[in-house]
């Protein structure tokens, strides 16, 4: 299922399944993913927005992203594939990941 | 004064985000449940605002254990009953008295101002680690924390989930009279009474984090909690409170609504 479509063209995509449903997501250059997912109408659960409370912890299953800061994450976490979303910054344009894990 | 609920059971954590142990009968202080979270860890790497090791970066820490050397002093000041007669506050014992031994999922077993307890842990965090002592009670945001069981049965039958209490790391676990999951939430600012005489006000609902989805048994997490209630309980799930009078409880007491 495709988000709301940009009004720019050099806007990109990436993958995120959400309640089983996977969605491609339109961002630009430093924008991290829950803003964008936000943007698009899409409700993935998220509270403090500050890598707190780890509410928005995803697994990353394609792609590379840098996390501004990763507070609420232990290193079995990081280990295992999971990001926040809060905190996430694609950096590649093969970015998906599962909200549900 | 209607009785709304029972004290289910009570519990005190006597470090900050290692494994809660459960009391039969406490004093409860301005500052909480004594003896509650008087030892805790803090990293040079985590925030000032927070500067905790937990259960978040160190899963495997809810898995240590705490006991209190000389268990049944710290459970209740000598003096309550001589203090209580002349409405004066009970002075809390030397800190000696919470002398506290830890016990880790390896079966190690340390006294807490071992510095070898610290060097064990050094491989679980990016910071330098230290010890904190407090008979304030070293808790997030206020003196106690209560939820309860019909918060708990909602949640497994919304959820599907089989949760043990022990993952919300209350102080006082409540059953309500005839009431249904989330009757805490229409609590904050009533005064209650719990027992003889304590008082306590709810204050604020409980904001949830990473740490109620570690499984109090195995550390192993569960995401799924922690999203269901950001999205169906707006991230809260049980309520804190303030202590108004200062006060025994034990488990079987009545919960009464003041006003």
């Amino acid at each position: 299922m495709k988000s709301k479509s940009p009004s720019v063209d050099n806007i990109r995509r990436f993958r995120a399944t959400l309640d089983g449903i996977e969605h491609e997501v339109a961002y630009q250059d430093g924008e991290v993913l829950l803003d964008c997912m936000l943007d698009a109408d899409l409700d993935p659960p998220f509270q403090c927005h500050d890598a707190q409370c780890a509410t928005c912890m995803v697994k990353l299953i394609g792609g590379k992203v840098e996390m501004r800061k990763s507070d609420a994450l232990s290193r079995r976490d990081i280990d295992q594939g999971y990001v926040l979303l809060c905190q996430s910054i694609p950096l590649s344009d093969d970015v998906s990941v599962d909200c549900d894990a | 004064m209607s009785k709304i609920g029972t004290l289910e059971s009570v519990w005190r954590y006597p470090v900050k985000s290692m494994r809660g142990e459960q009391v039969d009968e406490v004093f409860v202080a301005y500052t909480g449940v004594m003896g509650d979270r008087l030892y805790a860890i803090s990293s040079s790497e985590a925030p000032p605002e927070f500067p905790w090791h937990t259960n978040r970066e160190h899963e495997e820490f809810v898995l240590f254990s705490a006991s209190y050397k000389n268990h049944e002093t710290t459970l209740k000041p000598a003096a309550i009953e001589a203090a209580f007669k002349e409405a004066l506050n009970p002075p809390y014992p030397l800190a000696d008295a919470f002398a506290l031994e830890v016990s880790t999922p390896g079966d190690e077993t340390f006294d807490v101002k071992d510095p070898a307890f610290l060097e064990s842990l050094r491989d679980k965090s990016e910071g330098e680690l230290t010890l904190h002592f407090t008979q304030k009670n070293a808790v997030d945001c206020r003196p106690l924390s209560l939820f309860s069981h019909q918060t708990l049965v909602q949640l497994e039958q919304e959820t599907g989930l089989d949760l043990d209490k022990r993952r919300f790391r209350a102080n006082f676990y409540v059953d309500w009279l005839g009431a249904d999951g989330f009757y805490e939430n229409e609590l904050v600012n009533r005064r209650l009474r719990v027992g003889e005489r304590l008082e306590i006000m709810v204050r604020e609902l409980d904001p949830r984090c990473k740490s109620i989805t570690i499984d109090p048994d195995t550390a192993e997490t569960q995401p799924r909690i922690l999203k269901h209630i950001a999205r169906k309980h707006n991230g809260f799930a049980g309520v804190y409170a303030a202590v108004l009078t200062e006060g025994s409880v034990k488990a079987g007491d009545d919960f009464f609504l003041v006003d």
